[in-house]
């Protein structure tokens, strides 16, 4: 099982990482780190662009969800359906979906193998394919900065805190307002409140306990997803919920 | 066989689905994409074809559940 993983998500990762290393002209593993979390991001793109747009339309339809609701109150499954319905006449479906999740999930578990085991010197050589050149030691200072194999880097695990911060500002100011009602709302707001906080923790916390590489790895993509947050924004352009089209 | 996949199905919905654990809370106005959700549709189809059928309904039921389908009311 476990060599079934490493052949399939861990290995090709690492080689990835490995190669962009060795084409460097000045060997720099944190620039590799980067140029493989912008290839996973662009792996990504349609998926998180998609996922854009669903948040959009369920703000969009908010109001109407929240009518559904006031109607069915005591009625989960009539609730469902008639969501669906209402989904169906409007030609859209901002809810989610597992397969992505799942797809996605051994790729990341992977791929922070790669950031905090793989950049072990021991830990790579005998997993590289035989046209991947062995770089040797492997270069770990980012642009002279600091070491990315080494964890307890305070300062990186604030900065990583902070634009996760931002992030998950971002996220937040995107939901849709609170509606005084029921429960389920209340319960919502303060959750997502208490994300806005938690995760930054979490993330810096993170940073702070891993290796460097894990950090600088989580800054880029972090920054990424702001960046394309905000092309987004402005391509969607700023809608109002009187004036939406539906989507097909 | 069986039973043991219905209690994995419940233990999943007690405590990891998005759609029926604590997890919800994050999601106010549900998850999945289709009614009914997919573990409840597992449970079902489990339950009329027996585990190989049925899980492999479930299991292509999951496949299903992407982006790019419209979802909807899809009973087994």
């Amino acid at each position: 099982m476990q060599e079934l993983f490493t052949a399939v998500f861990y290995q090709p990762l690492l080689n990835l990482l490995i190669w962009t290393y060795n084409i460097l002209p000045n060997h720099d593993l944190g620039l590799s780190i980067i140029i493989l979390t912008i290839l996973v991001k662009l792996a990504l793109y349609p998926l998180s662009w998609k996922q854009l747009e669903s948040q959009k339309q369920l703000q969009d339809i908010q109001p109407k969800i929240e009518a559904l609701k006031a109607q069915y109150k005591d009625d989960k499954q009539g609730l469902a359906q008639a969501q669906m319905k209402f989904f169906k006449e409007e030609k859209i479906n901002p809810l989610s979906s597992c397969l992505p999740l799942l797809v996605q999930l051994p790729f990341l578990i992977a791929l922070f193998y790669v950031f905090t085991n793989g950049l072990k010197d021991e830990g790579y050589a005998n997993l590289l394919y035989p046209f991947i050149q062995n770089p040797g030691t492997l270069n770990h200072t980012f642009l002279g900065l600091f070491s990315l194999s080494q964890s307890q880097n305070i300062i990186l695990a604030v900065i990583v805190g902070g634009i996760q911060f931002w992030q998950s500002k971002l996220m937040i100011a995107k939901r849709p307002p609170k509606v005084p009602g029921s429960k389920d709302e209340d319960m919502a707001a303060v959750m997502s409140k208490q994300m806005m906080f938690f995760m930054p923790i979490i993330t810096g916390v993170m940073t702070y306990q891993f290796p460097s590489g894990l950090g600088l790895y989580w800054f880029f993509q972090t920054v990424l997803a702001i960046g394309q947050q905000y092309l987004f924004n402005m391509t969607a352009g700023p809608r109002s919920s009187t004036d939406r089209t539906p989507h097909s | 066989m069986k039973h043991i996949a219905l209690l994995a199905i419940s233990l999943y919905q007690k405590l990891l689905s998005p759609d029926h654990s604590w997890v919800k809370a994050f999601f106010p106005y549900g998850y999945c994409r289709f009614h009914p959700t997919c573990s409840f549709y597992m449970r079902d189809a489990i339950i009329r074809y027996g585990f190989l059928h049925g899980a492999m309904r479930g299991l292509w039921r999951i496949v299903r559940c992407n982006p790019w389908n419209k979802g909807g009311i899809e009973h087994i």
